[in-house]
């Protein structure tokens, strides 16, 4: 039952949670956290509906509060401006397609909303009202940040010029 | 008819957020402005991007800490609080045929001992030139020194039949006194190790118990003087009769 529909979503938490924070003992401690808190949390789920946006945002939480720990980020919230200014170190992608090494650098460059925004919509397909709900935004929010995000890895990936460059 | 269709409409199209109409418009609009057309090709292969880094990580193997049975034995180490207990309680519910034996009276200081011997397997397993202090040649004077030192009669198991030699042993401090450390390996280098110490409460434990840490799982279990533990980096199904094996041999106090 709803054990094994949150078991169901193992594969799928590690996956963003390696490409949330890139490093892999530190996305499994998270996932893991996640679980733990997850089952814990059990009981006062059963509402039912979609375990994922549930799940995502457990996840959510424990990633802030782990930054918070780490010093790395002031937060998460209010950052889409400062976003901006900070400079992308990769080099753009040489010849044909879209080397990979090259989007998961841009991919770790970008501001935290605007990454795990990404992420939510484009590696783990939630619609954009489920983001709106994991992450605590209105849905116009969330479009922005996906928006902004992927502007930037057009700029860093295609354009092949500075990211700092902003085309409006 | 043609909607003027901006930034917002291209992403929605892009993550299926349309519906029909939308996205007859969209195609419509596509066609005639090869330049939004491009950018949309940027963002899906974005999109396909994503999927290729890191599809892959739901392929590898559930690392021991993410597994269901070592995230449940998790769950009942911080048992203390009544919102974990009713938690523990509805898994178990959910789980079906574990008979609520973790809220065994024993459970809590097989607990401490199931800790102590994931300690002492994570930080002796790795040790390649002094895995142990006795060799397992001099299993006889090894098995009455370490019965000596915890105060009890204790026989070291044999587990060749399982294809696990014994490495050695050695003597640990423990909470309450002195505890044996026993190790075995097989012929792939797998190795586990066979804690045991005395417990306060005595007793035999109804049925084994497991909590892991750190991809090792230890299966606990009380039996008469002694606390014991076996762990190693197997999956419950293998641990599990390995365990049993050791429990019956340890003594007779099995009933079963």
């Amino acid at each position: 039952m709803a054990d094994s529909q949150l078991e169901a979503q193992i594969p799928s938490l590690r996956r963003y949670a390696r490409a949330l924070c890139g490093d892999r003992a530190q996305a499994d401690d998270l996932v893991q956290d996640c679980l733990e808190r997850a089952l814990s949390r059990l009981p006062s789920w059963r509402r039912g509906g979609d375990v994922r946006p549930w799940l995502f945002a457990i996840l959510r939480h424990l990633w802030i509060d782990e930054m918070r720990r780490r010093g790395a980020r002031p937060g998460l919230v209010g950052l889409d401006d400062h976003a901006d200014t900070l400079a992308v170190a990769t080099p753009p992608a040489q010849g044909q397609g879209l080397a990979l090494r090259d989007l998961a650098g841009a991919l770790a460059m970008l501001a935290p909303e605007q990454r795990e925004t990404l992420l939510l919509v484009g590696l783990e397909g939630l619609s954009y009202a489920q983001v709106a709900e994991v992450t605590g935004v209105p849905v116009g929010t969330v479009m922005s940040r996906l928006k902004r995000g992927r502007d930037r890895l057009s700029q860093v990936l295609h354009d092949g010029g500075p990211a700092l460059r902003r085309v409006k | 008819m043609k909607e003027r269709m901006g930034d917002d409409d291209l992403h929605a199209y892009l993550d299926g957020e349309m519906d029909d109409r939308g996205r007859a418009a969209m195609e419509s609009w596509l066609a005639d402005h090869p330049e939004d057309a491009e950018r949309l090709r940027h963002w899906q292969e974005q999109k396909d991007g994503l999927h290729r880094l890191f599809d892959p990580v739901m392929d590898e193997p559930l690392p021991w800490a993410l597994h269901p049975t070592v995230l449940r034995a998790g769950l009942r180490r911080q048992r203390g609080r009544m919102a974990l207990r009713a938690a523990a309680a509805c898994l178990l519910l959910v789980v079906g045929g574990c008979g609520g034996w973790w809220l065994h009276g024993h459970t809590r200081p097989m607990v401490a001992v199931g800790n102590e011997a994931l300690a002492a397997h994570l930080v002796y397993v790795v040790e390649q030139r002094r895995p142990v202090e006795v060799p397992g040649s001099e299993r006889e004077q090894m098995g009455i020194w370490l019965s000596k030192r915890l105060g009890a009669r204790m026989d070291i198991p044999d587990l060749t039949a399982s294809g696990f030699q014994l490495v050695g042993g050695r003597l640990l401090p423990a909470a309450n006194g002195a505890a044996a450390l026993y190790m075995y390996e097989n012929a792939g280098g797998q190795r586990l190790t066979l804690y045991v110490r005395r417990t306060t409460e005595g007793g035999s434990s109804d049925d084994l118990r497991f909590q892991g840490r750190d991809g090792a799982l230890a299966g606990v279990w009380s039996q008469g003087p002694f606390g014991c533990a076996l762990s190693g980096p197997l999956p419950r199904e293998d641990l599990e009769p390995l365990a049993r094996q050791v429990w019956r041999q340890m003594g007779t106090e099995r009933q079963s």
